[in-house]
């Protein structure tokens, strides 16, 4: 849920990056955090294993401008893909104004995607959301590899509801910035309806 | 003559008497029988067709009655007797309409109806789990089905500590907001009482004069009830279940269930043998260890969950990242006594008896697959269901694992069951396919050196964990995809590969699942 701090003018928003293991959430938060001016951005906070995969998050705060004399920040976070940390999907999204789903092109992850999108849907249920109505984007990732799904078939097998969708591939920056500005602006219609203006 | 005549008189007199004595005792008894036939008649015509018409036939009768003032009054208290039977008839019938609409009612009732399967759900929920941590967290979490806001409080140091909240709406304080909350035991609360004797108390919210210091803890207005279960491990009550609800309808029943359910699952958490943590009793003991192979291994399950709870990646850690520190809980020991300043406070508490039954793993020279002997196992499936048991590498104990399952002999009673098969197979080979995938380096070795499950135990045990939660019963009784998958991908069909410390495949009979 967006937090609005009055004393302080400020207005925070939380959102997710989800999706199957090793589809490259924490790689679009990194090219982010890398690309980001340094007074834009806060500290890139990452618990991850020996491996540096993701074990419970990656958290990444960033200011997105002035939004009627507001200053807006997004709370960047990622989820750990592995199936089995379910728990901990489930409290990172607390809370969530927004959603990025992160979708692994590669042929032999499909299952893992499409489980990992069902568990979204589960999990966001499970905490008062509805998939249906919550700002989301939909990026395929990985794009430049050689044994990836065709956008129509992921796009049919992965997109709910007309979201809007990019190809990205997220360690060379592609797609990164479209899905970011895709998300946030959704979450600042939504903010703007729920303030009544 | 006047003798005679007078003798004569008398004998007339006394005829003419006894004439109107007969036909008075005729006429009175033909009055009684006309009054029983009525009262009667009404009666059964008042069972049949209720009260109004029975007073109409009443009234009918009456008039043509005779008019004696006696009998009148008679008729008057027959009558009375007869409204007041009436009255306590109907009554009676009301009160068996009302029961029989109520029992109709609840049999009807979706709420009733799916109670008890619920609370069996909870029960193996709660049940399933390895660690005190997870065994608190599932109680909390399945109580949560039955009330609408729970909290679970540990004691310590004197007070209870909110050691995990559901169900509080995130608008006003929230789950997470409440952990770590403290209450000193000390006041006049129900906590207290529930705890100090042991017993559940349900009530109103201010049965107890302190009861508001805990609705200010919960930053709550005043719900319509509210209840307290004490759980008792080891005759020591170490925490107590909080719930309330708006309405007056909160299950205390299923909740005083599902503590006494945690509080023996943590009990028995301590002669759980190795590979049994996360089923219910029917994971096969891995063959060929000896008595103090397992008391090592439970030691050493102990400590790992220990340190997986402290450094955990999943509930625990998310507690020390996102919330205020809760109290940490102590390591899953056999003896489950633990350091006083952690979790719950079993350090006063008598020297653990020892058990009284205990666990005899089976001697090294066993056949492996005596551990999870499918034809000894009931069927649990229809005729149609015929299962191949597993290849003759199964029984050497050289490998001390099962060989490979075959599931091309496996019948499926209709579609339905058949997707439930494939989607199981799809989620194991997912769970196993990202085992590799997170560990390529490890699954390499592993296959050189014959211990993959060694080097992916965390991982391994994880994942069974999550396919275990998400299969279905009817699909666990009949074949277990996730060892399948994981012998493939990781093992390369070569049960070697996976390492004498691997558990076989684990089939749970529909009846152990229930």
């Amino acid at each position: 849920m967006t937090f609005i701090n009055y004393a302080s003018r400020e207005i925070n928003c939380k959102i997710v990056y989800y999706g199957p293991g090793l589809g490259g959430k924490t790689t679009n938060l990194q090219y982010i955090y890398d690309t980001t001016a340094p007074q834009a951005k806060g500290k890139l906070i990452s618990l991850a294993t020996e491996t540096d995969r993701t074990l419970f998050f990656d958290f990444l705060p960033l200011e997105l401008g002035t939004v009627r004399g507001f200053k807006t920040r997004f709370h960047l976070y990622t989820v750990p893909g592995q199936v089995f940390y379910d728990a901990s999907r489930k409290l990172i999204l607390k809370g969530v104004d927004g959603v990025v789903f992160v979708a692994d092109s590669q042929v032999e992850r499909m299952d893992a995607n499409i489980e990992s999108l069902w568990n979204l849907e589960t999990n966001l249920k499970a905490q008062g959301y509805d998939l249906m109505k919550i700002p989301y984007v939909l990026q395929l990732n990985k794009r430049d590899l050689p044994n990836v799904v065709s956008v129509e078939e992921l796009k049919r097998e992965l997109m709910r509801k007309g979201e809007p969708v990019f190809e990205a591939v997220a360690n060379k920056g592609i797609g990164v910035f479209d899905t970011l500005k895709a998300v946030a602006k959704q979450v600042l219609v939504e903010l703007k309806k729920g303030s009544g203006g | 003559m006047s003798i005679d005549f007078e003798s004569k008189l008398q004998q007339y007199l006394y005829s003419l008497i006894s004439t109107s004595n007969t036909n008075l005792a005729n006429t009175f008894d033909s009055f009684q029988l006309t009054l029983q036939q009525t009262i009667s008649e009404a009666i059964n015509r008042a069972i049949q067709e209720g009260l109004p018409l029975l007073a109409d036939s009443v009234r009918k009768e009456y008039a043509s009655l005779p008019t004696d003032p006696t009998l009148l009054a008679m008729a008057s208290e027959i009558s009375s007797m007869l409204k007041t039977a009436i009255a306590e008839r109907d009554e009676a019938l009301a009160a068996a309409s009302a029961a029989k609409e109520q029992l109709a009612a609840l049999t009807s009732s979706p709420q009733t109806t799916s109670v008890v399967p619920a609370l069996k759900s909870a029960v193996f929920e709660i049940q399933k789990h390895a660690t005190q941590a997870e065994i608190l967290t599932s109680l909390v979490e399945q109580s949560a089905n039955f009330a609408p806001r729970i909290v679970l409080f540990v004691v310590k140091s004197g007070n209870a500590v909110a050691w995990l909240a559901k169900g509080f709406d995130s608008n006003t304080i929230g789950d997470e907001a409440i952990r770590g909350k403290m209450l000193a035991l000390n006041s006049d609360t129900i906590l207290r009482k529930a705890l100090s004797k042991q017993t559940t108390y349900y009530e109103p919210p201010l049965g107890h004069k302190d009861n508001k210091q805990i609705f200010e803890l919960l930053s709550s207005p005043l719900p319509a009830v509210i209840a307290a279960i004490p759980l008792v491990v080891r005759g020591k009550a170490a925490a107590v279940l909080y719930a309330d609800a708006p309405s007056e309808n909160l299950d205390v029943d299923s909740l005083d269930i599902l503590v006494d359910v945690a509080a023996l699952t943590i009990e028995l958490l301590s002669f759980r043998p190795k590979g049994s943590d996360v089923q219910l009793g029917h994971k096969p003991s891995p063959p060929g260890h000896t008595s103090q192979k397992t008391q090592g291994t439970l030691e050493e399950n102990a400590i790992k969950s220990n340190q997986a709870l402290a450094k955990s990646s999943e509930i625990s850690s998310t507690e020390s990242v996102v919330t205020a520190p809760a109290p940490s809980f102590p390591p899953a020991s056999p003896t489950i006594t633990t350091e006083p300043q952690k979790g719950f406070d079993f350090a006063a508490s008598p020297a653990p008896t020892p058990p009284s039954f205990s666990f005899t793993p089976p001697p090294a020279t066993e056949p492996p697959q005596k551990g999870f002997d499918f034809a000894a196992s009931p069927a649990p499936t229809p005729p149609s269901f015929s299962f191949t048991p597993p290849p003759s590498a199964t029984a050497d104990p050289r490998k001390g694992i099962s060989g490979p399952t075959q599931q091309s002999s496996l019948a499926f009673s209709d579609e339905n069951e058949r997707k439930l098969h494939e989607e199981a197979r799809r989620f194991a080979r997912l769970l196993v396919s990202e085992i590799k995938l997170y560990n390529e380096k490890k699954v390499e070795e592993g296959r050189k050196n014959k211990d993959l499950y060694d080097r992916l135990k965390e991982d391994i045990d994880r994942s069974r964990q999550a396919y275990e939660k998400r299969v279905n019963p009817i699909v666990a009784a009949k074949f277990d995809y996730f060892y399948d998958e994981l012998l493939n991908i990781l093992g390369e069909s070569d049960p070697s590969k996976l390492g004498s410390d691997c558990p076989g495949p684990v089939i749970i009979p529909l009846e152990k699942q229930k």
